[in-house]
């Protein structure tokens, strides 16, 4: 039977592409599975192995990540009856989540054992999590990016409530549940709307096919029809599912709950990880599969059909108020992860001013920024999971207080990480809102200035909640004297965090080359620009120009 | 791999840092001494940019002006950023002052920051802020000038926020959210700039590699900097797709460059290209980061706040450097790469209404005060206002006199704040009601305090006279009631300066805790030695530092008005200087460069 199995051109075409395509997945799939086996085999004390095991099986997956990276070549690679495909932009996402993951499980072993949860289908739950996120970056059929999304969104839903005696975790993770639920159902719903007027679920059929349907001279039953609403709706519909995802304002209500309540290492895994997993989602449905839609969608003035925004203006006016409303709410916040939970919102925010400025650039300043993110992110969190200790959640403003006295080398480091996050320089935050606000100012569109005039300011704005931190560390007295102890794992991966935050703050060129290649693949788009800039504006944002070709 | 004199001084602060980690936090002796020590160290090794040092470093070169000690290496390739520092006259006069001011803030700190605690900490900060100015000072390049700007930030907020006053943690933050408004929104202005610079480039090369050769040419001797140019040169090559060895440039490459040379020369040829609006929006931004650094009048209430809470050193560099910055962004950046906006009527207008309302409202403001050092700290308002009008008076004597006003408030104002610090760690109190009469408790103090306040307001002799006087002649110059309006602010400055010294010093002892105040020991005497010889030597002979100064002003002179020297009636001006005279240009009239001059540019574009 094997040797029947093994002549089928079929399967051989199948392990083929396993091996060219999905070889780190399947890996980690193994050790996943594997930490779920061993942890009914190891006695209580040494539950901590199976995170051992789980960094080996994120290690392994990276390396075999590498070889699939190589072995691409230099364009794209697609297969499994185009659902999946390989390329740079895949590629630079599934590392984020590996060292995501990576960094989130270090920081994970010592505050479990202060939680008393440590238990080994944690460890295992992360790696489905991410297993389900490089799918997410991989998938090119609309079904294959649901069923991704929805294998990391269980996997977190259930981290979320890890702590089963904690009133708050339980909570957080009912409501994050509920709503990230009702979201996917939204999401689903767009999804089977754009299936029905393409007949595809595939991102590059999808693409193909929009422009007819949207058409003048589309006529599906004989008939012209106007489908451009229907387009529009179910755009808008996937576009609510993701930035519910991503929490972007006005779908961000259950971030600071679920960011507060769940286990701190499980809030700096989903702030970074499972948010650049669903951002490169967002970027493959709307940079690949929707690409024709970032215009105006033409009206056609002799039967008296208006033009149509496109999603450039849904993104813009979401991103700014996720921006201004994240760094507003953060300010008069005490609890540092509900802070830190807003101020995650606007960094969505500023995020998706990359995808809004649709150049090289702005694309690169998208994928730069999540990679940065996903490392002073999860620095922040490592730093506040330390002051998790006996009896001190560490989680209140106050917690901080005095910290320099008590770990001078744990505030420095804090102090990389949140300046990061202010975007100060010489850190990497900088390199990346560099390039965010480079890609929106390049495109030269005055209402795209505008929008980098108001990200400019409210980052200035950010510096205010983050300075609290530094203030309290540095100027405030003690208020407890119970030392912080931190163990190892924890500052291995902060001292590694630290050091990537500055050197790439100070030698940004190796990262900046990586995610340019990453940033080739989407559809560039030029906005018309009318030359003056600053002026006042002629027309109103609703009739962004049309697309024009690049000028070569 | 060279790394060059201008390296050292930049880095040597943050190498001191470093080093001062792997002492004992409880040394604190030790760490004292070490810090000091370093910082003279900074001071010493800096001194070779003017004077050279054997054969292989030369002093910087007046004859040949512009930038000098350019050391160039590759940074962040892809974006077109490289490691470029160097500097032109008037960077290294700033950078002197700096490392001089490093020393003195230094051992101003000495017993201070000893009562205070915290000492390892507090000198690492030191040394961090000082590699950031002088960093900001010697940068060549527009990126690594935006690190360095924003970098000061965060040494100085520690400053005052943990070694601060009363209201430290207010004005700690106030003055960094006030001061990265204006910075952000430079960077912006800053990436506009990037993304023009090839567009102008392509469009108007032959302008734009004359201005290069203008700009850097010493109007005096008429020679050229070849190796500034080639700056230029490197960064339009880049343009083209080809990199500093002629190569060609990877497709994903930036074809820009953020050189400073480079994008000075392209300011006189973005009007054609992209009109006038462009030019104006992109001033506003720059001006806006630097106006509230400087700070200008509307934008200057954080001043008063952080100098108040301030430690004594951090008051000193905060009045000696960090306001500088903002004066020194408009010279170098502002004036000469936007000389379309700078001239144009409105801008300037707003520019000089804000700079004399500055003077005026700080001055007024000042005599008010009932506390000696919030009465200094708007005494700096009043300051930095001549030296925007010196800017925007755009000509030789103003710019100069804005030039040599910026160094000699850093030098009186910083006196008068470590004056203010000594009688603070005696009394702990800055309140004027609580003394009076302590000529005769403490006379070597009132004597320097005597020195210094007349070098503040402005004593024939002192070094503020010399400014002062070039700024007015230069206002009066460009429009008389400008002048005229200035002019007030030296009186109200007499006024509040001898008022104050009256109010403290004179009379009887009338608060028993002031009679027993001990006088200066050697330390705090001795540390306002330089100073008062600075004051001095630039009062009687200010023509050394005048040297250095003027051919980078006239470069930003003819950058604003490419005829200023050309006057028919007048041919050759620059070369019948004589040695003797302050200002050579000085029988120019100043409103020749108020005319506009849009025909000009459009002529040369076609």
């Amino acid at each position: 039977m094997f040797a029947f199995l093994q002549t089928s051109p079929d399967l051989s075409v199948i392990l083929q592409q396993t091996k060219e395509l999905i070889m780190p997945e399947v890996l980690l799939l193994l050790f996943a599975c594997a930490a779920l086996v061993i942890d009914v085999l190891l006695p209580r004390q040494q539950k901590f192995l199976v995170a051992w095991l789980s960094i080996v099986g994120l290690l392994v997956s990276l390396v075999s990540l590498i070889f699939v990276y190589k072995g691409m070549g230099s364009s794209a690679k697609a297969g499994f009856f185009g659902m999946i495909v390989i390329d740079p932009y895949a590629v630079v996402f599934k590392m984020m989540f590996l060292i995501g993951a990576l960094l989130a499980i270090l920081l994970s072993i010592k505050y479990l054992d202060e939680e008393g949860e440590q238990r080994g289908e944690y460890y295992a739950l992360i790696l489905f999590a991410v297993v389900g996120m490089m799918f997410m970056a991989s998938g090119v059929d609309l079904l294959t990016l649901f069923i991704a999304l929805e294998l990391m969104a269980i996997s977190v839903y259930i981290l979320v409530g890890y702590l089963r005696r904690d009133q708050r975790s339980n909570e957080a993770a009912m409501k994050y549940f509920l709503l990230g639920a009702f979201s996917s159902g939204v999401l689903l719903y767009g999804i089977s709307m754009v299936y029905g007027m393409t007949g595809s679920t595939n991102l590059a059929d999808i693409a193909k096919a929009l422009p007819v349907v949207i058409g003048a001279n589309y006529q599906p039953l004989g008939q012209a029809v106007d489908m451009r609403y229907l387009v529009l709706m179910s755009m808008i519909l996937m576009a609510a599912g993701m930035f519910f995802k991503v929490a972007a304002v006005p779908f961000h209500m259950w971030a600071p709950d679920a960011y507060e309540g769940a286990p701190t290492s499980i809030t700096a895994f989903m702030s970074v990880a499972v948010k650049a997993a669903s951002f490169a989602m967002f970027g493959r449905i709307f940079l690949y599969g929707l690409p024709d839609l970032r215009g105006t969608l033409e009206g056609n003035a002799t039967s008296h059909l208006p033009a149509l925004p496109g999603w450039a203006v849904l993104l813009g006016v979401v991103s700014a108020i996720t921006i201004v409303w994240g760094n507003l709410a953060a300010l008069t916040q005490t609890n540092t992860k509900r802070l830190l939970a807003y101020s995650s919102i606007s960094h969505a925010g500023y995020t998706l001013l990359g995808i809004i400025a649709g150049n090289q650039t702005g694309y690169t300043g998208f994928v730069i920024y999540l990679f940065i993110y996903t490392l002073m992110n999860l620095g922040v969190f490592g730093c506040i999971i330390a002051l998790r200790r006996r009896g001190i959640i560490g989680d209140r403003m106050e917690d901080l207080n005095g910290l320099m006295k008590k770990a001078p080398w744990l505030t420095v480091m804090m102090t990389i990480f949140l300046l990061s996050l202010g975007g100060i320089p010489p850190t990497a935050g900088f390199i990346g809102k560099f390039y965010l606000f480079a890609g929106l100012i390049e495109t030269g569109n005055p209402w795209l200035v505008r929008l980098a005039i108001l990200a400019v300011l409210m980052s200035a704005v950010s510096l205010y909640y983050y300075l609290r931190f530094i203030r309290a560390m540095y100027i405030e007295a003690e208020t407890e004297m119970q030392p912080v102890m931190q163990s190892w794992p924890l500052r291995i991966a902060l001292a590694t965090a630290a050091l990537f935050v500055l050197l790439i703050g100070i030698f940004p060129q190796q990262l900046i080359a990586l995610t340019q290649k990453a940033a080739t693949g989407p559809k560039t788009y030029v906005y018309q620009n009318d030359g003056a800039e600053h002026a006042a504006p002629k027309s109103p944002p609703q009739s962004m120009p049309s697309p024009a070709p690049p000028p070569r | 791999m060279k790394i060059g004199i201008l390296s050292w001084v930049t880095w040597l602060p943050a190498l001191g840092a470093i080093l001062l980690l792997l002492f004992n936090k409880s040394k604190n002796d030790a760490i004292r001494w070490f810090a000091n020590l370093w910082m003279g160290l900074c001071f010493v090794v800096s001194i070779p940019l003017i004077t050279g040092f054997g054969s292989s470093i030369k002093g910087y070169d007046r004859a040949l002006g512009g930038l000098q000690f350019i050391e160039d290496f590759e940074w962040i390739p892809i974006i077109g950023t490289r490691y470029q520092v160097a500097v032109d006259g008037l960077s290294v006069i700033l950078i002197m002052l700096t490392t001089l001011l490093g020393v003195i803030a230094a051992v101003c700190s000495w017993s201070y920051i000893r009562d205070k605690g915290r000492e390892k900490e507090y000198y690492i900060m030191l040394l961090l802020l000082q590699t950031g100015m002088i960093g900001a000072f010697a940068s060549a390049d527009l990126f690594l000038f935006f690190i360095f700007w924003e970098v000061m930030l965060v040494p100085m907020y520690f400053l005052i926020g943990i070694w601060g006053g009363k209201n430290r943690l207010y004005s700690a933050i106030k003055f960094f959210l006030y001061t990265l408004v204006g910075s952000v929104v430079m960077l912006l202005a800053v990436l506009k700039l990037f993304f023009i610079f090839p567009d102008v480039v392509k469009s108007q090369k032959g302008l734009v590699l004359e201005t290069a050769r203008q700009y850097a040419t010493n109007h005096e001797t008429g020679q050229e900097n070849s190796a500034m140019r080639k700056l230029v040169e490197d960064a339009m090559r880049r343009v083209d797709g080809k990199d500093v060895d002629n190569k060609s440039l990877p497709s994903s490459y930036v074809r820009s460059s953020f050189n400073i040379a480079a994008l000075t020369a392209i300011g006189p040829h973005i009007k054609t290209v992209f009109g006038i609006n462009v030019v104006i929006w992109l001033f506003v931004g720059f001006a806006l980061s630097f106006a509230i650094k400087v700070p200008m009048f509307p934008f200057h209430t954080w001043l008063p706040d952080a100098h108040y809470d301030a430690p004594t050193a951090g008051s000193v560099i905060l009045a000696g450097i960090l306001l500088k910055m903002g004066t020194y962004g408009f010279m170098r950046f502002s004036l000469p790469i936007f000389p379309d906006a700078a001239t144009h009527p409105r801008v300037r207008f707003w520019m000089i209404t804000l700079a004399i309302i500055g003077i005026i409202y700080g001055a007024l403001v000042a005599m008010a005060q009932k506390d000696i050092k919030k009465l200094v700290a708007y005494s700096s308002v009043s300051h930095l206002g001549f030296v925007m009008l010196g800017l925007f008076a755009l000509n030789p004597n103003g710019i100069n006199g804005a030039v040599m006003q910026m160094i000699n408030h850093g030098i009186s104002t910083g006196a008068l704040f470590m004056l203010a610090g000594l009688i603070y760690e005696r009394r702990h109190t800055y309140e004027i009601a609580e003394f009076g009469g302590l000529a005769s408790v403490m006379p070597i103090y009132s004597t320097i305090f005597l020195i210094v306040t007349l070098s503040s307001l402005g004593l024939p002799l002192m070094n503020n006279f010399i400014g002062e006087f070039l700024v007015l002649r230069g206002a009066f110059e460009a429009k008389a009631t400008w002048g005229a309006l200035a002019t007030v602010g030296i009186i109200l400055g007499a006024a509040y300066m001898l008022w104050l010294y009256q109010r403290v010093f004179f009379g009887a002892v009338t608060n028993d805790k002031n009679k027993t105040l001990p006088d200066l020991n050697a330390r705090e005497a001795w540390q306002f030695a330089p100073l008062i010889v600075l004051i001095f030597w630039i009062g009687i002979y200010p023509k050394p530092l005048l040297s250095y100064i003027n051919p980078q002003t006239e470069a930003v002179v003819v950058q604003i008005d490419p005829n200023y020297f050309k006057l028919p009636e007048e041919p050759k001006m620059a070369e019948e200087k004589s040695a003797n005279e302050l200002m050579p240009q000085s029988t120019k009239t100043g409103s020749k460069i108020s005319e506009p001059t849009p025909v000009e540019v459009e002529s040369q574009a076609k």
